[in-house]
């Protein structure tokens, strides 16, 4: 149902109707944002690379064809190429920072009305839910790029096996096999992080 | 990892249910041979645990809201993009003086004004009419893009060229002063000869001054030497006189 409104909208953004292509962004801009930000880790480069995803549906949308498969599995595509490609360009610049790096970079980027507006009531539970999220996240970075794509997709995109092995283009048991060692890593790593945090 | 099944499953088997079975996606009939193989086995039960563990911890991360301004700076740059490409089709269609024309007005819009087409007009002209004094020829000039190397060369030939004229014309200038200096000098062996002129002369100083000091017009003589004739010319200024 939701890939035949999609299809249509589709249909409606390639005849030049900007209405659709405004409604296309709206609906897919949050999907995009969260798997760019899950698999570089920064707000920034998460934001520009939407940005430039978006670009790239609105310039090769001609291209999409909807007979083929669905429009998520091409959109994922899409993002998955740009994403690699960022992965490349920033592979020499980048440094593994620490998870305690990465938490007191969270707590200095929210502001004081952040915090106050926040509606969760217990802020022990919220820092503590916060500090587990920021882990995983800083856990997520640092597990190898082909673990960490096949469980975004799986895990936070929600897409079946199938369609991760078409968006990665490699057999569906490869999927899984990733998708279990990447787990499996992440895991380790946090319970690895939880060990040294009891310990200080 | 123990290739020896235990409870009618090997590990290689139990690792390929592994996804589907976090996933509650395992077959009924395989079900009790994987959870008996996931409780005895040392390697395969671990693995289950540390999987299902990573797996809640992925699906506990909270779905992030993007920045505010992330859908107004897609459109915004998509329809900047639209715009551009309307542009270039629309550019398509003009011809190449309309084209040249818009490129221009941008930055020389104001020198387009008549006054200062006529100033570039008038520039022009006169750097044409150097050039062609100069001996410079477009072919010449376009030859000298095509090919830097051959601006060099030019150069240096149409320095000698100017140079070899410039000798020539004072060599032929002094060709000239060589036969006066030689037409003087013989003049001047010649005049104790003529006595009767040398008189002549004199007596025209004398009566200059009862002219009422007025300047004479010059005076051509022809002097007859050897069969050939010399003209010359006298001036009142004998300093002047060539």
């Amino acid at each position: 149902m939701e890939e035949q409104q999609t299809g249509a909208l589709v249909r409606r953004c390639l005849a030049g109707d900007a209405v659709a292509w405004e409604e296309i962004v709206r609906l897919y801009n949050r999907r995009i944002y969260n798997l760019c930000y899950r698999f570089t880790n920064s707000p920034d480069d998460a934001q520009d690379l939407t940005q430039d995803v978006f670009i790239r549906v609105y310039k090769t949308m001609g291209s999409y064809n909807l007979e083929k498969g669905a429009f998520t599995t091409w959109l994922t595509t899409l993002t998955r190429n740009l994403l690699v490609d960022h992965f490349r360009r920033s592979k020499q610049d980048r440094v593994t920072d620490s998870i305690d790096a990465g938490l007191r970079e969270e707590e200095d980027s929210l502001s004081l009305g952040d915090r106050l507006e926040d509606p969760r009531p217990n802020p022990d539970d919220r820092l503590a839910s916060k500090e587990t999220q920021k882990m995983v996240q800083m856990a997520l970075a640092r597990i190898s790029p082909d673990l960490r794509e096949a469980v975004i997709l799986r895990d936070l995109q929600d897409m079946d096996y199938k369609e991760i092995a078409t968006v990665l283009r490699v057999p569906e048991g490869t999927v899984k096999s990733r998708i279990n060692r990447g787990r499996m890593e992440l895991a380790r790593l946090l319970s690895r992080n939880k060990r040294q945090a009891g310990n200080e | 990892m123990n290739k020896e099944p235990q409870n009618g499953m090997e590990c290689s088997e139990f690792e390929a249910l592994l996804a589907e079975a976090l996933d509650d996606a395992v077959a009924a009939e395989s079900r009790p041979a994987f959870e008996a193989h996931g409780t005895s086995c040392p390697v395969c039960g671990p693995m289950w645990q540390e999987a299902r563990e990573g797996m809640l911890m992925v699906r506990g991360l909270a779905e992030l809201e993007p920045p505010k301004n992330l859908v107004h700076n897609i459109l915004a740059a998509t329809s900047r993009k639209e715009a551009t490409a309307e542009q270039i089709a629309e550019e398509a269609k003009l011809g190449w003086m309309e084209r040249l024309s818009r490129s221009l007005k941008p930055g020389l819009g104001g020198l387009m004004h008549s006054r200062f087409a006529m100033s570039f007009a008038m520039a022009f002209f006169s750097l044409s009419i150097t050039l062609t004094l100069a001996g410079v020829k477009v072919t010449d000039v376009k030859n000298m893009v095509e090919h830097p190397s051959l601006l060099r060369k030019n150069v240096v030939l149409g320095f000698t060229n100017v140079e070899a004229k410039v000798t020539s014309y004072y060599e032929n200038l002094r060709l000239v002063y060589q036969v006066q200096a030689k037409v003087r000098e013989l003049k001047k062996n010649t005049a104790p000869a003529e006595g009767s002129g040398g008189e002549n002369r004199q007596q025209n100083r004398k009566s200059a001054p009862e002219d009422g000091g007025r300047p004479r017009p010059n005076e051509e003589y022809s002097v007859e030497r050897d069969g050939s004739l010399i003209a010359q010319t006298f001036t009142w200024h004998e300093g002047a006189r060539i």
